[in-house]
C-alpha cells in the first residue's frame, strides 16, 4: 500500500458524499429501463 | 445512464492516468458550496418519508422538484471552471427544461420505449405508475428534448434517454478524464550527454 501514501483518504470520503448526492439528487428515478 | 458515463470514465481514465494520480486529484478537488447536496438530498428524503403520512407534503412535489434542479444548476454553475461541468450544466439544464415544461414528468417516446417491452410501454399508457414518466402525445412540450433515443443490445443496458442525458455523459467523461490523467507527466527525455 505503500504507493497510496499521501493520499487524503477523508477528503476523498468527503468529495464522494458530495458526487454522490448530486447524481441521485439529480438523476434518481427519472430514466426508464434497466 | 449517467452512472454509464461515470463507469466508462473511470475505467478508461484508470488505464490512461492510473488509480493513484486519480485518488490524488479526486482528494484535491475543491467543490464549491459542496455541502448543499448532501443536506438537500437528507431533506429529500424526509419529505418521500413524511408524503405517505401528510397530504399536504405530498403536493408540494413539484416544487421540490424545481428546487432540486436550480440548487443543482446553481451548483454546477458556481464550480463550472472544472473542466467538463458546463457540458454537465448544459445536459440538466436541458433535462430541466424540458421537465418543468411538462409538470415536472419527462415525456418518453412511445416508438423509442418499444425496445423496453410491452411492460414499460403499457405503463407508459396507462400513466400513473410511471409517475416521472409520461407518453408523449401532440400537446407535449419540447419533444425532441425528452427520452426519444433509444438503447439497446450491442449496448449492454436497455434505456431510453433524452439529448441531455447525451450531453451530460458527455461532459462528465471529460471531467473524469481531467481528474484521473496525469497531465504533468513529461515525455522520457532523452540521456544526458557530458563531455570529457
Amino acid at each position: 500500500m505503500k504507493k497510496f501514501e499521501g493520499v487524503k483518504y477523508s477528503r476523498i470520503v468527503i468529495n464522494a458524499i458530495i458526487v454522490a448526492s448530486v447524481v441521485v439528487a439529480l438523476t434518481s428515478g427519472y430514466k426508464l429501463g434497466g | 445512464m449517467v452512472y454509464d458515463g461515470i463507469l466508462l470514465g473511470l475505467i478508461v481514465g484508470f488505464f490512461r492516468g492510473g488509480l493513484r494520480h486519480g485518488l490524488h486529484q479526486f482528494a484535491a478537488l475543491k467543490l464549491r458550496s459542496g455541502w448543499i447536496f448532501p443536506v438537500l438530498l437528507l431533506i429529500q428524503f424526509f419529505i418521500f418519508y413524511l408524503q405517505e403520512r401528510f397530504e399536504w407534503v405530498a403536493s408540494i412535489n413539484g416544487y421540490l422538484f424545481a428546487a432540486v434542479y436550480i440548487t443543482g444548476l446553481t451548483f454546477l454553475w458556481l464550480n463550472r471552471h472544472h473542466t467538463g461541468f458546463m457540458l454537465i450544466w448544459i445536459g440538466v439544464f436541458l433535462n430541466f427544461a424540458v421537465m418543468a415544461a411538462n409538470g415536472g414528468r419527462m415525456p418518453v417516446s412511445v416508438e423509442a420505449s418499444a425496445v423496453l417491452g410491452p411492460y414499460y410501454v403499457d405503463m407508459l399508457r396507462e400513466g400513473g405508475a410511471v409517475s416521472k414518466h409520461f407518453m408523449m402525445d401532440a400537446y407535449t412540450r419540447l419533444p425532441f428534448l425528452g427520452d426519444i433515443i433509444p438503447l439497446s443490445s450491442p449496448y449492454p443496458r436497455t434505456q431510453v434517454i433524452s439529448i441531455g442525458d447525451v450531453v451530460m455523459n458527455v461532459g462528465i467523461f471529460l471531467f473524469i478524464q481531467y481528474m484521473m490523467v496525469n497531465r504533468e507527466k513529461k515525455a522520457v527525455q532523452p540521456a544526458k550527454t557530458y563531455q570529457a
